[in-house]
């Protein structure tokens, strides 16, 4: 199989067609290729003489790029709806991890408790979830949520704007919660909070600052090199 | 057969549709079929086959799988039941369409 032609490629990708549907139609059109040169061969033309024959057959690369991107229904959701995509959907991502991670922590520490057959806030689990849940929940969360839409935004060679949006604003959001998990003695199982703290904006723009910086600098130069790489 | 490329491209459909609701195909095999089909009448560029085929997969009147055949990997495509129930749609059409412009090129005449 030939290798798949990074101008068309490129060319489809920045269009909005899917990474996926895009190496697809792009493999199977090489295929097509392959086998009208060995239906030629197979009637007798030179190799070379086959692959001018299938080429004007099946039409250049160049061809199947603006047909492809004559239809709009093949372009993907999110370069239709990059505000969304980018900005909007990443932010709610967010927010529904963070709340699933704190209930599987949760749910972790109650089914610790319930194989140790007693409560205990010495227990070795609870000690480890107390010291880093926190740095999980307020630090690395935001950030692989904010590195998931860099490398999507990356692999879609969607434009800068709304990925970088949706960065700051899951880090922003990210640097305004909190939570609190306790073990009250006695009481029949344990309790957290989510909150949004509000004061402070100096501290809160710092681990915003903190949690985007090593996303958003490494997207920026990534996005650069492929916009130099680009042919012109 | 030059024709605009609407046409060419409502005629593509209801080809491949057609086409496929016997049996799955390739590509390639699809651009053979038509040839075959249709006694070399209408040739369709076969790279314009492409995007029709994933525009009616994208509407899922289409489902395609890749299997590996010979050392050579192969999308097929087949009908869905959306699909047929397209078919049958754009087939009546046609007929209708087509019955009109006869009448009409036999006998064109207005009085």
């Amino acid at each position: 199989m030939r290798n798949l032609p990074c101008r068309s490629l490129d060319s489809l990708i920045q269009a909005g067609i899917a990474p996926r549907r895009a190496r697809r139609i792009l493999r199977e059109f090489a295929e097509h290729h392959a086998d009208l040169v060995a239906e030629h061969i197979s009637l007798g033309d030179s190799a070379s003489d086959a692959r001018l024959a299938a080429g004007a057959r099946l039409g250049t690369e160049q061809q199947l790029v603006a047909n492809l991107l004559a239809r709009p229904e093949l372009r993907s959701w999110a370069h239709r709806l990059p505000s969304l995509a980018f900005g909007v959907a990443p932010v709610l991502s967010f927010a529904l991890a963070f709340v699933v991670s704190l209930l599987a922590l949760m749910a972790l520490v109650e089914w610790r408790q319930a194989a140790d057959g007693a409560r205990s806030a010495a227990s070795p689990l609870i000690q480890w979830i107390g010291a880093y849940a926190g740095i999980y929940l307020l630090w690395a969360l935001p950030c692989a949520v904010a590195a998931l839409l860099a490398f999507m935004a990356l692999r879609r060679r969607e434009a800068s704007i709304w990925p970088c949006v949706g960065i700051a604003a899951v880090c922003f959001v990210g640097a305004l919660t909190n939570f609190s998990v306790s073990l009250p003695p006695g009481a029949p199982s344990m309790r957290a909070g989510i909150g949004i703290g509000t004061g402070h904006i100096r501290a809160i723009l710092m681990r915003a600052g903190s949690t985007a910086a090593p996303v958003l600098l490494p997207f920026l130069w990534v996005r650069w090199r492929q916009r130099m790489s680009l042919p012109h | 057969m030059q024709a605009s490329s609407s046409l060419m491209s409502g005629i593509s459909e209801l080809l491949l549709l057609r086409l496929l609701s016997e049996r799955q195909m390739y590509g390639y095999e699809l651009a053979r079929a038509i040839r075959t089909t249709t006694r070399q009448a209408i040739s369709v560029g076969e790279g314009v086959l492409y995007p029709v085929l994933h525009s009616l997969e994208r509407r899922g009147w289409l489902k395609a799988r890749r299997c590996t055949v010979k050392g050579r990997t192969r999308i097929y495509y087949a009908l869905t039941r959306a699909g047929l129930r397209h078919l049958k749609k754009i087939t009546q059409e046609w007929r209708r369409i087509s019955v009109g412009v006869d009448a009409a090129l036999l006998d064109g005449r207005y009085a």
